[in-house]
């Protein structure tokens, strides 16, 4: 049964099933994203229901404009940018000093180590560049999303965007360089 | 599937059996309780509107003046004859 079809289905029924599948399928997803986001375990267990509780609460609201994975997925960025903006009581987490940096040189191998670098290694880079950059290189690279559903989701311009996104790249690459560096043979 | 992917599965699958269900019945019981509420809301809310309206001196649903609503005793129109119709001719014999 496909997502929409079980949406549908609660929408006209408010059957449990329906929403214990949607559950089944989201959950392992949402506590990952808000694992890598939030750093903590029990603020993600935390987060996971509450952002359950939003999807199902403004799911007659979903316009079916983009695809499900990308609405949940939206809804579980935003909850957590805003988590970690009233923890920091930091206005606005993307408008920080990279904002104001010089345009970095992107000669495309910077993508390319980062999609091959180490699963253990990552997931320490992920974890110390600031959360901005984290969410748009998990949006861009786990998620698959484009820069225009990007965009949308964190209501700017793509342009805006596409900066935010080589910046982030950047930035990961220098932490991965202070973190491990290379150890002599 | 690239290395982000799959750090993301491998932190799903911390999100073991036990977290999954502690999180699945606090879900059911918040939905629960929201539809308690909301039946409550579906059946009371028209009725104490009317009580409100009514209190207020305005018409009811059924467009009469509720606060001039009185009894006949108490000088308000009789209703006219009230109870069951009697059966038109004779009950059927057995």
């Amino acid at each position: 049964m496909k997502d929409l079809e079980v949406i549908h289905h609660y929408l006209d029924t408010q059957a449990s099933r329906c929403f214990n599948l949607l559950y089944e399928r989201y959950a392992g997803k949402i506590y990952s994203k808000c694992i890598s986001m939030l750093k903590e375990e029990a603020l993600a267990q935390d987060a996971t229901q509450e952002i359950f509780t939003k999807i199902f609460l403004n799911l007659s609201r979903f316009g079916e404009k983009s695809k499900f994975s990308t609405w949940v997925y939206s809804i579980t960025y935003n909850y957590c940018i805003d988590f970690l903006r009233r923890k920091k009581k930091q206005k606005n987490i993307f408008s920080d000093e990279m904002e104001k940096a010089p345009e970095p040189v992107d000669d495309g191998t910077s993508e390319k180590e980062l999609l091959e670098m180490e699963i253990g290694q990552l997931k320490v880079v992920l974890d110390n560049i600031p959360a901005g950059d984290r969410a748009v290189l998990l949006m861009k690279y786990q998620d698959g999303m484009s820069i225009k559903e990007i965009a949308d989701i964190l209501d700017k311009t793509e342009s805006a965007v596409k900066m935010k996104i080589k910046r982030a790249k950047a930035k990961a690459q220098e932490t991965k360089k202070e973190l491990f560096k290379e150890q002599p043979i | 599937m690239n290395n982000f992917q799959r750090l993301e599965e491998e932190q799903a699958r911390l999100y073991d059996a036990s977290r999954r269900r502690d999180v699945q019945e606090n879900l059911s019981q918040t939905f629960g309780l929201f539809k308690f509420i909301g039946q409550i809301v579906d059946v009371y809310l028209p009725a104490m509107i009317g009580v409100l309206v009514s209190a207020a001196g305005g018409k009811g649903p059924d467009g009469r003046n509720q606060g001039l609503n009185r009894p006949p005793s108490e000088g308000g129109e009789h209703p006219g004859k009230v109870g069951p119709h009697p059966p038109n001719g004779d009950a059927p014999r057995r």
